[in-house]
């Protein structure tokens, strides 16, 4: 098993390279990136021209688009600066604010997984019992009803959830339960720490809301999928035909089988959950990795969307070799070898 | 054979022996009462939204400044917006928008989707995992960046083109034109993956193997053989995209990244109602009648799209 992962992991590094060379590429040859430094710095300075321009070599400089006398950088060589820098764990400050890029995602990245972590949780216990019991009732009224019912879920807007939601639960004229914004109370000082953890999660129930109500329709569609094929299968039949208890048959033969449909769709899922969703974050006024990435974005702030998307890769590929492992462990067919 | 054994094998032959596959698909989608009731919802809104183009198109920019903020009556069925602009011309010429987008993008994804998935299902190997590793760098890439990105690059260029071809609305018309390459462009990634897998599994079966011996070319063993037994995936996929396609808009319009008013999409009207919001007045007709519209669409679609997979996979539903 070890030498398993191993060999697996030494098969990432060309993967990984070509990765940073599509990204590297990708953010490099759009317009408006490369001149990201300069633009940066001449916004709202009141410098002499002469220190804005030392300015701008600087910003040039960390970047890696010129060399120490200020002497364009070729584009092959700066792929190779930025990835050893990168290897070197030098990610780089944001020009858009005055800290690393690190500090910044280590700031953003504890409110998007706790959304995302107790959002995927609640998915999960509603969806996979809901397509298990909709296979089992297959053509019956909960069938029917629970697939119109997460459908409907799925198609509905999340600006219009997540407003309504502000609208009807966080608003003095109908319901005032939740704040409206923000992720603290202001007197989060003369708490103790499980009044803080309370006020915390208090103030991300409706954020969690939004992130979840659209997700139940694909994952218990793809487990009602692979349950009924499961159920058709001719060793079903055996089982039963052997007298095997009904629920027997169900955890140990049915299950188990539609257990690597799962385990791929949660491999999937997982580079999202550093994500955050914009639109959520947006509404609610949330600082969290969706945010970031997007003003990065809009400001053209190169180190922060280079390592956001770096992030977003690794984790891609971490996740298909946890995927790999859990099938070899969940299925006796898969060998290591 | 004997008299007792024919009597059994005609009673198990179920009623439709001897339909088409397509046939018989055909026959389980319109049993299919959600799907049908998709259909219905959608050809309603299309009808709308297309059917009063001819008038909308004069009118949707119309301000009438004496009249603003008005909720609905019978001059205006879903009242007036903050300039006066009767919300029903722009709803439907939004409508129209928003959906010609959805369409367009998912036609996009289509084409590049297939094209990746069949290419790399096919050939396998190297062009495999280079085509692949490609699709999972451009999944590890934030959705937002790319569409930034594009819009970065092309806006300027496609207006100029289209300026001198001396169209109308060149601004407005390459910002949309973007758009949908915009979500065209990073859609494709699921469709690519679930096409790869159908073209592995069809590449060695005897058929394929037998066009192959028989000499035919790549090209024509992928057009003749391959892609008429994914048209079933392909099919359900795109259906599927148009609603993905049309949420992403107007995802993009309320970030302020899609179609700029006051040319309308329900993206940017929902957005722009949203703005509209606050504690003192409820104007909930500006926010309402477009995500009203949004969500009858996406549900329209979405059945529609849910009940052709039931129909065209029988091993799925």
């Amino acid at each position: 098993m070890t030498s398993y992962i191993i060999r697996r992991l030494l098969l990432m590094v060309p993967t990984l390279v070509g990765m940073t060379f599509l990204l590297f590429a990708v953010v490099r040859f759009a317009p408006g990136l490369r001149e990201a430094g300069q633009a940066n710095v001449a916004q709202g300075m009141m410098q002499s021209r002469q220190a804005q321009r030392q300015e701008e070599l600087l910003v040039a400089r960390r970047l890696h688009l010129v060399d120490k006398n200020g002497h364009p950088i070729s584009l092959p060589m700066q792929y190779l600066l930025w990835l050893k820098s990168t290897c070197e764990g030098h990610l780089g400050t944001s020009l858009e604010y005055p800290e690393p890029v690190l500090k910044l995602i280590a700031q953003r990245l504890p409110v998007t997984l706790t959304i995302n972590l107790i959002a995927m949780l609640v998915i999960y216990l509603v969806a996979v019992p809901g397509g298990l019991l909709a296979a089992l009732y297959r053509d019956r009224l909960f069938d029917r009803g629970y697939g119109l019912i997460s459908l409907a879920l799925y198609s509905l807007p999340a600006i219009w959830v997540g407003s309504s939601l502000l609208g009807f639960f966080a608003n003095p004229e109908f319901f005032n339960w939740f704040p409206a914004a923000g992720l603290h109370s202001t007197n989060t000082q003369s708490m103790d720490f499980f009044q803080y953890i309370g006020d915390y999660f208090y103030h991300i129930t409706l954020p969690i809301v939004c992130s979840t109500y659209a997700g139940f329709a694909i994952l218990s569609k793809q487990v009602r999928g692979s349950i009924l094929e499961n159920l058709g299968q001719d060793y079903i039949r055996t089982a039963r035909a052997k007298g095997v208890k009904g629920s027997t048959v169900l955890v140990r033969h049915v299950f188990r089988n539609s257990l690597l449909t799962l385990i791929t769709l949660t491999g999937m899922a997982l580079p999202g959950l550093l994500g955050g969703s914009v639109i959520v974050e947006q509404i609610f006024s949330i600082d969290g990795m969706g945010r970031l990435a997007y003003t990065a974005t809009l400001a053209r702030d190169l180190p922060v969307i280079q390592t956001v998307a770096l992030i977003g890769s690794v984790l891609t590929l971490l996740s298909y070799l946890a995927v790999d492992i859990c099938y070899a462990i969940a299925d006796p067919r898969v060998s290591y070898a | 054979m004997t008299a007792t054994n024919l009597a059994v094998a005609t009673e198990a032959v179920p009623a439709d022996v001897g339909v088409s596959p397509l046939r018989r698909a055909a026959r389980r989608f319109v049993r299919n009462r959600a799907a049908m009731a998709g259909l219905l919802g959608l050809a309603v809104l299309v009808g709308i939204c297309y059917g009063t183009l001819p008038w909308t198109l004069g009118s949707y920019a119309r301000q009438n400044l004496h009249d603003t903020l008005h909720a609905p009556t019978s001059a205006h069925l879903m009242g007036t917006d903050r300039l006066g602009r009767d919300l029903f011309s722009r709803w439907s010429l939004g409508g129209a928008i928003s959906m010609g987008i959805g369409l367009a993008s998912a036609a996009i994804s289509v084409v590049i989707g297939v094209g990746v998935g069949v290419v790399a299902g096919y050939a396998g190997g190297r062009v495999d995992a280079v085509l692949m590793r490609a699709v999972d760098v451009l999944y590890g890439l934030p959705y937002i960046l790319l569409v930034i990105l594009l819009r970065v690059t092309l806006v300027g260029r496609m207006t100029d083109v289209l300026n001198s071809l001396g169209l109308p609305h060149p601004r407005e018309m390459a910002g949309i034109a973007v758009l949908l390459i915009g979500i065209g462009s990073v859609s494709w990634l699921t469709m690519a993956r679930v096409i790869r897998g159908q073209v592995m599994a069809l590449r060695d079966r005897p058929f394929v193997e037998a066009a192959r011996a028989l000499g035919l070319s790549p090209l024509r063993v992928i057009w003749k053989h391959i892609v008429p037994n994914v048209a079933g995936p392909i099919v359900v996929y795109a259906t599927l995209t148009v609603p993905a396609a049309i949420l992403a808009e107007s995802f993009l319009s309320f970030l302020g990244l899609g179609v700029q008013p006051p040319v309308p999409t329900w993206g940017n009207l929902a957005s722009a109602g949203v703005a509209a919001i606050n504690p003192i007045h409820i104007r909930w007709w500006l926010i309402f009648w477009p995500c009203a519209g949004l969500t009858v669409g996406l549900l329209s679609l979405n059945f529609i799209g849910d009940g052709l997979r039931d129909a065209l996979d029988p091993r799925q539903g």
